[in-house]
Parts: structure tokens; sequence; C-alpha cells
């Protein structure tokens, strides 16, 4: 098996490329964000997503956020875990916290993603840009 | 919102200290959660939780004229607010329709206190100066004093014991002042989250130690996202959400809050639509999934959610929602529009709790 490689997007998801299959999750600075996570929506086995489709969602008390993934392909597998147990996604956001595998349609397309090093210099450029939209 | 613009709490850097997690928030840089919101909301309900709510407007009016001036610019009666009570009401342009909803009371004689939203401080304070006729003052706290919120079955008797003070005269909606550390500080027992509390107008010079010592008698830091889920477990409204300049408040769960009997600004209007049908009703909204309706998710048989969550007391989610009065009966169903998704819910009676 060839080693795995780990990969980033701007929308603060995660992928762990291993051969063919994409692990898709979201990032542990994008699980502080949320806070407790209690509800996802994530696609269906045997669906074929396509790059930045919006093809779930991660739901907190406080917001919801949509995932968008970061690469095409044919959806093989999601965690079902988390259905029971959303807290997993807060505990372990980077590995027992993932979301769906992808069979990867296109390689090229990693070219897109950043590495973590690249998403560590995202993070701190784009730290105070959090935005709420509410009032008191 | 311009980043530059972000202003801050006296504790601001006393919340970053002990952990919390800061979020934009009414133009303020305010606590949202320090440890999680399930823990903080269970704090409130079950024992005693304190929030930094100095971003709030707390406004003292004084003179001769202060409560004629009152009057004018509250639909609620200022008279109820005589003689240290705190009363609900709301300040309605010409139009009758919404600029903000208010707390105030009479602290002593000619002195009232006032209690705006954050968000609303500026608009409020531009909208009430011209009206200001007579002998009238306005002194706005934001920069001399913090605001605190002390909340939770166990609020007076831990607040009482950690400050050595007696609160048991004042009643549900009293307001006093007292000392502390040889400072005026105002109590009212008025609060936020559907349970027994005050909240305390105190000098920034005192609100450090006060803060800690609270905090270091049990009493748990809470921030604004468990402020959210209280308040809407207990079916307040929050301005920017539930209400605006769009409605008036006979579109509200709060009519009564409209008296008759006093001159106020909007109430020509609202004496022409009070007879006719009104074109929104104020709901709660129970959910049969699980899926979470947000500010600004659609009903599908008329209307909009004006604030949603997941309520950490009952384990599903809850919404507010405004909506064509004839869906508005309990036990009614809606669907609401979820990220294109139909979801059921159900029209039940507020407080949800």
């Amino acid at each position: 098996m060839s080693a795995e490689k780990l990969y980033f997007t701007e929308d603060h998801e995660w992928v762990k490329i291993e051969d063919n299959t994409a692990i898709i999750g979201i990032t542990r600075h994008a699980a502080e964000e949320l806070g407790e996570v209690v509800f996802c929506e994530l696609p269906e086995v045997g669906a074929l997503i396509t790059q930045a489709d919006e093809c779930g969602s991660v739901e907190s008390v406080k917001t919801v956020s949509s995932i968008f993934t970061p690469l095409s392909g044919e959806v093989i597998a999601i965690n079902t875990e988390i259905e029971d147990n959303a807290a997993i996604i807060n505990e372990s956001p980077q590995d027992d916290g993932w979301l769906f595998k992808l069979d990867i349609a296109d390689m090229r397309e990693v070219d897109d993603l950043m590495s973590e090093d690249e998403y560590e210099t995202y993070l701190d450029a784009t730290d105070e840009s959090t935005e709420e939209e509410e009032e008191d | 919102m311009d980043a530059h613009q972000v202003k801050t709490t006296h504790l601001n850097k006393v919340h970053k200290k002990i952990g919390a997690k800061m979020t934009p928030f009414g133009g303020f840089e305010m606590p949202v959660w320090y440890q999680s919101i399930a823990a903080e909301h269970l704090a409130v309900r079950t024992d005693v939780g304190i929030f930094d709510i100095s971003h709030m407007g707390v406004i003292v009016i004084t003179g001769q004229d202060a409560y004629d001036f009152i009057q004018k610019i509250s639909c609620n009666d200022a008279q109820r607010a005589r003689n240290k009570k705190m009363i609900y009401s709301m300040m309605l342009n010409q139009k009758g329709r919404i600029l903000d909803d208010i707390m105030f009371g009479e602290l002593s004689l000619n002195q009232w206190v006032m209690v705006v939203n954050a968000s609303n401080l500026e608009k409020i304070l531009t909208w009430i100066q011209p009206k200001m006729t007579g002998d009238v003052q306005i002194e706005q706290r934001l920069k001399t004093h913090s605001f605190f919120a002390i909340q939770g079955p166990n609020a007076i008797a831990k607040l009482s014991k950690a400050l050595t003070i007696d609160l048991s005269a004042v009643e549900k909606f009293g307001l006093t002042e007292i000392k502390l550390l040889n400072q005026e500080c105002v109590v009212m027992r008025t609060g936020y989250t559907g349970e027994d509390g005050v909240e305390l107008s105190l000098p920034n010079a005192i609100a450090e130690e006060i803060w800690t010592t609270l905090a270091s008698a049990g009493i748990t830091p809470c921030g604004l996202g468990a402020r959210d889920t209280l308040r809407l477990e207990a079916g307040l409204p929050l301005y920017g959400q539930e209400l605006s300049e769009e409605i008036t408040p006979l579109m509200t769960r709060y009519r009564w809050v409209v008296k008759w009997n006093h001159p106020f600004i909007g109430k020509e209007q609202l004496l022409l639509e009070e007879k006719s049908p009104q074109p929104f009703a104020t709901v709660g909204i129970k959910m049969s999934g699980k899926l979470i309706p947000r500010t600004g998710y659609e009903i599908k048989e008329g209307g909009r959610i004006t604030s949603g969550t997941l309520s950490p007391t009952l384990g599903h989610p809850i919404a507010m929602a405004l909506v064509d009065p004839k869906y508005s009966s309990e036990g009614r169903q809606l669907t609401v529009m979820i990220r294109g998704k139909e979801e059921t819910g159900i029209v039940v009676q507020l407080p949800f709790i």
C-alpha cells in the first residue's frame, strides 16, 4: 500500500488519500469553530458527486456548516458511527470523526488542495475573519 | 462588519484568559462559550451561571421631565415602572414599527434606568436625543460600567453568600441600588434565560474582582451561545430575529406591552392597525426530525423562521417563526424548508419549557 497523504481545503475539510480512495472529514479548526456537533447530513453511498458540490452538512447547537466535497467521485462509505454519536467529530475530528470515503474520479483534482503546511498558513491569514450575523 | 470597529468589553482579557471562545456579536467581541453551550446551559437551568453582557446599553435617565420623556418613547406605561420596578417595553417609530425592545424602571425620584440592545444602542441614542425636552439628561454607561447577568435557580442564594449582601427585599422585576466594594451598583431582578436571577450594573473599577469572586464561588461563566439557547427555550424574542422594524408589537406575543392609556410615539398608527387582521403571528415550532431550522429559513405555508436551535433541555430542534396567522394555532403542522428538504414541524405553545 502506498503511503497516505493528507490535504486540506479552504472550507476546512481534510482529505486523506490512500491509493484511489479519499477519506474526508472536517478539520480540528472547523470542529472548534462549530462547537458541539449534534447532527450530520452525509451523502448516500453510491452517490456520484462532483468537486465543490455541497454534499452534506455538519450541525452544531450554534450553527450549521455545509460540506463541499473536495474531490469528485463515488461515495463508497459513510461513517455510520456519527449518526449515533456526532460528538466523535469534536473528540477526534481528524481521525475517528471522518465523514465519508470516495472512490476518486480524477486524481488531477488533488492539485487544487492545500498541503498541511499551506493550510496552517491559510488559518493564520484568516484568523480574524470569523463572522457572525447576529444581533442582540 | 469592519474588523477595525469591533468593540470589546472591560473584561475581554479575563474571558480570553479563562479560555473563552470569542465571537463578534452586536459590534462587540464577546464570549460565545467557555466550555460548551450544553454545559453552560445546564448550569443555568440547574444551578447558576454568570454572563458578561456589558455590550448591552444601560442608560440612566434623570430630570424632572424624565417620566414624561419615557412615556413618550415607550409603548408600555411608565407608571407601572414607578417605585423600583422593571418593566418590559418596546420603542416604536412613527409607523408603530419596533425600533428596539427594552427594559426600564424608576430607580429613585426622577432617576430611571433603561436597558437597550447592544446592536441598537447608537440608533436609539440618535432617535431619542431630539425628543428630550425640558429637564432630561441621559448618561450611557457603556464605557464606565460593566453589566453582568447572574442566572439560575441558585442565583440569589449563591450571589448573596459570595458577596455577603441581602437581596431578599428585591422582588421579581425589582430594581435597587447596592454598594459592592464601596461602589454604587444597580441590581435588577431580571434576566433573559427563563430562570430566576439578577442583572448587575457595576463600575468597571470593580468588575474584574466581582467576576472573579463569583466565578470562584461556583457560579459558572457562560457565553452568549448558552444565552441564546436559554432564551429560545424560554420563548423570549431577540431583536434582529423575532423583532425588527418590519413588524409591530401587534404581530408578536407581546401585544400586552402596548398600553393605550398614555400617548406614545407610534400609537396613532397602531390604533389604525389594531382592529385589522395582522399579516404575521409569532409562533413556537417543535420539529419532528433532527435538522435544525435556522434564522431566515422559509416556511412553505407562508412565513419564515426567526430563530432555531437544538433545545439542550428537550433534545429536539425548536424554533420561533413569523407565520401567516391562519397557520398559527397550536397543533398546526408546518413545513420548514431546510436546505432544500421539506421538514415537518408542529406549532406548540411558548415557552418551550
